[in-house]
C-alpha cells in the first residue's frame, strides 16, 4: 500500500515536471536549444594583436555582429526584407533575393555597428540571427600605419597585417550537425562543436616611443620645408632589430580606402632611389679595406674630374682645392671619392657594394620589399665606377643603406634587418623567436672603427655639424641626391636630402636614416634639412632610451657670432650661415633678406636657427601687408616677424605653429591681429 | 516479491531519469558559463583597447600641452651639467 501511494507520488511528479518544462518554460527553453542549433554558422576567431617590444598593443581585435539570414526558416520573406530594409540600409529587392536564395545560411550586412545590431534584434524576426566576427582596432591612430597595414572584411591587406596573415588570422570553429530536407537541423541528434582557434600574437621589434618621436618630427619636418614627403628608419645596429620605420604623408588604417595605395607602401623599405653622397661610405669602407686610403694624404679638387671624356662636377662649382682625405669626407668632395674608385677599380668596388648588399632585398620580414639597381658586370665602364664611387647612378633603399652603415657600427658585420621579435599563441606561450642573424662580415673590426671615427669627424668639423649633440659621440654622413625625371635626365632643382649615422660611436646602439624629399622652403642642403632632423629625433630617443652619455665626448663647441644676412639671397645667405654652424629659417616671399633675428653680430650656440623675412626693399613700410605663412615656426619667431610687419600676435596653445587666421597670402592693414594656433605637429 | 522487484526497477529508472535531468541542466550551465567566459572575454579586450587608446602619446603629449601646459624647453633654457669623470649629463635641445 505505502509502496502504492509511492509510486502514484512519482508519477504525479513525473507529470507535474513535464508540464512545466513543456508549458510554463517552453518558450525559454526553446530559445536556448534554438540558438544552439545556429551555432552551425562559422564563429570567427578573433585576429591576434600586435604588440611593440615592450608589449604595448599597436593593432587589437575586438567582435561585432554579422547580421545572417536562413532561407529555410523565414516565414515571409517579403515582409523580413520590408522591415529589414531600413534598418540594415540595403535596397528591399537584394535583401529578398538573399532571403530567398536555396542556401543553409547567407550574411545579409557584415560587421554592422551595435546600433544596428540592437535595431534587428528588436524586430524579432524568424531565420533572422546573428553571427561575430573580428574587427580591427589601431589604438595610436595612423601611428605606424604604413608599418602595421590594414585589415579588409576576411584578411590583411597590407603591411605587416599581410605578411604574417597566416598567424594573425586563426582558424573559425564550427557546428555540425545532421539536419532535414528542409535544412532544419534534427533535434536531440548528437553534435560537433569545434571550437574556433585565435589568432596568434605578433611582438615587433618595432618600440612605440621611438616610433612616436620619429613620426613626431616627420610630421613638424612636413610642416617646416613642405616637401614632397619626408622618410625615416632607425636599428638597433648590433642585431638589426628595427626600432622605428615611417614616412609622411601616410594614412588612416581605418579608412584605408580613401587614400592613394601609393601611401600604403612603406618607402624607407619600399623605394629604392639614388642614394647621393651616404654611398660615398661604401666606397670609404672599400678603400680603407684594401689599404688604398690614408687620411692625411692630400688630393686637389679642381671643381671636377674628367673621366672618359666626360667631366663629372664635385657639387661646389669652384673646387675644394687642395685638401687632405680626411676633409673630402668631411666636405664631401666628388673627385676625391672618383679618385678613390679608380684605385679600387670596377671589380674590387662592386664587390664590395654587393657583400654589403646592395642589388638584392635584404629579406625583411615586410611585403613589396625593393632590392635597388646596381650596374651589372658587363655595363662597367669608367664612367659608371667614377659617379657609383660617390653615389649616382645607382638605386638603393634607405634599408640597404641602414644595414650597411650598421655593420660600420658593429664591427664589420652585416646582419639581416628583421620586424618581428616573437609569435605567441593564444595561450601566451612563444611559439617563434626571432635570433638576430649575420649575413656575413663584410670588412674588419679595425676597418669599421677606423670608418666611424672619420663619421665623427664629418659631426665635428664637416657637413653633420648641425646633428651634433652635446655629450654624445655621434658619426654621421649628409647626402644630396637628385631625383630622375620621367624622361630621363635629373629634375632640376629636386633633391633627396638625407643623412645616415649612429650614436654612440664607442658602442653604436642606434643607427638612423632620414630623408626629406623635394623640400620647397629652406636651402636643400643636407646640413640644413637632413642634419637638424637627425638630430632632434636622436636627442629624444637617447634620452628615452637611457643611453649613458660618452666618457670622452668632444668639447662643446664654441658660441658663434651671427653673421650679417641682410640683402643676401637664399644661397648666399645659406652658405655663410652653414659655414658659421647655424641653421637658415625662411619666411616671406621675395628674392632677398630684409631683415633677420637673432641680428647680426649676436652671440648665439651653435645649431641655432636664423630666421629670415624675404621681401623687397618696401616690405616693412607698406600699410596694407600679405599674411605671409607662419607654420612651423615658433612663439618667439612668429612674434618677431610679426613685429616687423607692424602685425600682433594672438597666440594660442604651445608648440610649433600650426594654423593661422587670416589665411597666409590674404590682405591685411597694418596694426591687425593674426590668430595663430601652436601645438604638437602631429595634431594637424 | 516480483511486486518488490518492480519497484526496484521502477526505482531505478527514475534514478537513471533524474540523473539524465540533472545531465541536461548542467549542459545548459556548462553553456551558459561558456557565454559568460567569452563576454568577459570580449570586455577584456575591449578594456585592454580602451587602456592603450588612452595611453597612446599623441593623446599624452596633447594633455600635456593644453592641460597641464607643459611645453618643450628652449634653446636656452637647457644647461648640460658633466659630473666627475665621465659623469651624468644629458641630452637637450
Amino acid at each position: 500500500m505505502v509502496m502504492f501511494f509511492f509510486i502514484i507520488m512519482a508519477v504525479a511528479v513525473l507529470i507535474g515536471r513535464l508540464g512545466w518544462l513543456q508549458i510554463i518554460r517552453s518558450e525559454e527553453l526553446y530559445e536556448a536549444a534554438w540558438e544552439q542549433w545556429n551555432r552551425s554558422i562559422p564563429a570567427r576567431s578573433p585576429r591576434g594583436t600586435i604588440y611593440d617590444r615592450e608589449g604595448r598593443m599597436l593593432a587589437g581585435s575586438s567582435t561585432v555582429d554579422t547580421v545572417v539570414a536562413i532561407p529555410a526558416q523565414i516565414e515571409d520573406p517579403v515582409k523580413t526584407a520590408k522591415l529589414l530594409a531600413p534598418v540594415l540600409e540595403m535596397k528591399e529587392e537584394e535583401l529578398l533575393e538573399k532571403l530567398t536564395m536555396n542556401l543553409s545560411a547567407i550574411y545579409l550586412k557584415r560587421k554592422v555597428t551595435p546600433e544596428t545590431s540592437q535595431a534587428v534584434r528588436e524586430l524579432e524576426l524568424p531565420g533572422i540571427i546573428f553571427t561575430t566576427e573580428g574587427q580591427r582596432f589601431y589604438p595610436n591612430g595612423t601611428l605606424a600605419s604604413q608599418l602595421l597595414g590594414f585589415v579588409g572584411m576576411d584578411e590583411g591587406l597590407a603591411g605587416l597585417e599581410v605578411y604574417y596573415e597566416e598567424q594573425l588570422k586563426g582558424k573559425e570553429g564550427y557546428l555540425l550537425f545532421p539536419s532535414d530536407n528542409l535544412n532544419r537541423p534534427i533535434p536531440h541528434e548528437i553534435k560537433r562543436f569545434v571550437p574556433p582557434k585565435e589568432g596568434m600574437d605578433l611582438y615587433l621589434t618595432i618600440d612605440e616611443t621611438v616610433q612616436y618621436i620619429v613620426e613626431r618630427e616627420l610630421a613638424r619636418a612636413m610642416i617646416e620645408f613642405q616637401p614632397k614627403a619626408v622618410m625615416a628608419i632607425a636599428a638597433d645596429p648590433r642585431t638589426g632589430a628595427i626600432l622605428a620605420a615611417a614616412s609622411k604623408p601616410d594614412y588612416d588604417p581605418l579608412h584605408y580606402e580613401k587614400y592613394d595605395s601609393k601611401y600604403w607602401a612603406l618607402p624607407p623599405i619600399t623605394s629604392s632611389f639614388e642614394p647621393g653622397s651616404t654611398f660615398k661610405l661604401i666606397t670609404l669602407c672599400a678603400a680603407v679595406e684594401e689599404g688604398l686610403y690614408n687620411e692625411q694624404e692630400y688630393y686637389f679638387c679642381r671643381g671636377f674630374a674628367s673621366v672618359g671624356g666626360h667631366n663629372i662636377h664635385c657639387w661646389t662649382g669652384s673646387g675644394h682645392g687642395s685638401i687632405s682625405y680626411l676633409q673630402a669626407v668631411e666636405s664631401s668632395c666628388n673627385p676625391a671619392f672618383i679618385n678613390l674608385g679608380q684605385r679600387l677599380g670596377e671589380e674590387k668596388l662592386f664587390r664590395y657594394i654587393r657583400a654589403f648588399g646592395f642589388g638584392k632585398p635584404t629579406g625583411i620580414d615586410y611585403p613589396g620589399e625593393s632590392g635597388g639597381v646596381v650596374f651589372e658586370d658587363e655595363q662597367l665602364g669608367p664612367v659608371e665606377l667614377a659617379t657609383t664611387a660617390f653615389g649616382q647612378g645607382v638605386s638603393v633603399t634607405p634599408l640597404q643603406q641602414l644595414m650597411a652603415v650598421s655593420a660600420i657600427a658593429n664591427g664589420g658585420k652585416l646582419m639581416k634587418p628583421y620586424l618581428v621579435e616573437k609569435i605567441c599563441n593564444a595561450e601566451g606561450e612563444v611559439v617563434y623567436e626571432r635570433k638576430p642573424e649575420l649575413v656575413r662580415q663584410v670588412i674588419s673590426r679595425s676597418t669599421a672603427e677606423r670608418v666611424a671615427r672619420i663619421m665623427e669627424s664629418v659631426t665635428l668639423n664637416g657637413s653633420g655639424k648641425n646633428a651634433a649633440i652635446e655629450g654624445y659621440r655621434i658619426a654621421t654622413k649628409t647626402g644630396t641626391a637628385q631625383k630622375p625625371g620621367p624622361r630621363g635626365g635629373y629634375i632640376p632643382g629636386e633633391y633627396i636630402v638625407s643623412m645616415i649615422g649612429f650614436v654612440p660611436v664607442e658602442d653604436p646602439q642606434i643607427v638612423l636614416y632620414v630623408a626629406v624629399d623635394g623640400a620647397s622652403r629652406g636651402p636643400q642642403w643636407g646640413s640644413q634639412l637632413g642634419a637638424p632632423l637627425f638630430r632632434r629625433i636622436m636627442v629624444d630617443v637617447l634620452n628615452y632610451l637611457q643611453v649613458p652619455p660618452s666618457e670622452k665626448p668632444a668639447a662643446p663647441a664654441e658660441p658663434v657670432e651671427v653673421p650679417e644676412l641682410r640683402g643676401l639671397t637664399v644661397d648666399e645667405a645659406a652658405a655663410r650661415v652653414d659655414t658659421a654652424g647655424l641653421m637658415l629659417r625662411l619666411i616671406g616671399e621675395g628674392q632677398y633678406i630684409v631683415n633677420q633675428t637673432p641680428k647680426a653680430g649676436a652671440t648665439v650656440s651653435r645649431q641655432t636657427q636664423v630666421v629670415v623675412y624675404l621681401g623687397d626693399e618696401e616690405a616693412f613700410s607698406r600699410s596694407s601687408i600679405t599674411v605671409p605663412d607662419l607654420s612651423g615656426f615658433t612663439v618667439k619667431d612668429v612674434g618677431q616677424v610679426l613685429n616687423w610687419l607692424g602685425l600682433y600676435l594672438e597666440a594660442e596653445g604651445s608648440g610649433i605653429a600650426l594654423r593661422q587666421e587670416p589665411a597666409a597670402g590674404s590682405r591685411v592693414e597694418k596694426g591687425n591681429v593674426i590668430k595663430v594656433f601652436f601645438g604638437s605637429p602631429l595634431e594637424q | 516479491m516480483p511486486f518488490l522487484l518492480l519497484a526496484g526497477c521502477f526505482l531505478l529508472g527514475l534514478v537513471i531519469i533524474a540523473q539524465y535531468s540533472s545531465m541536461v541542466s548542467l549542459h545548459y550551465r556548462i553553456a551558459r558559463a561558456e557565454e559568460k567566459i567569452s563576454a568577459l572575454q570580449e570586455e577584456y579586450r575591449q578594456l585592454e583597447q580602451e587602456a592603450a587608446r588612452l595611453s597612446s602619446l599623441a593623446r599624452i603629449e596633447m594633455i600635456a600641452r593644453s592641460e597641464l601646459g607643459m611645453q618643450e624647453p628652449e634653446s636656452g633654457q637647457v644647461r648640460i651639467l658633466t659630473a666627475g669623470r665621465g659623469g651624468a649629463s644629458a641630452a637637450g635641445e
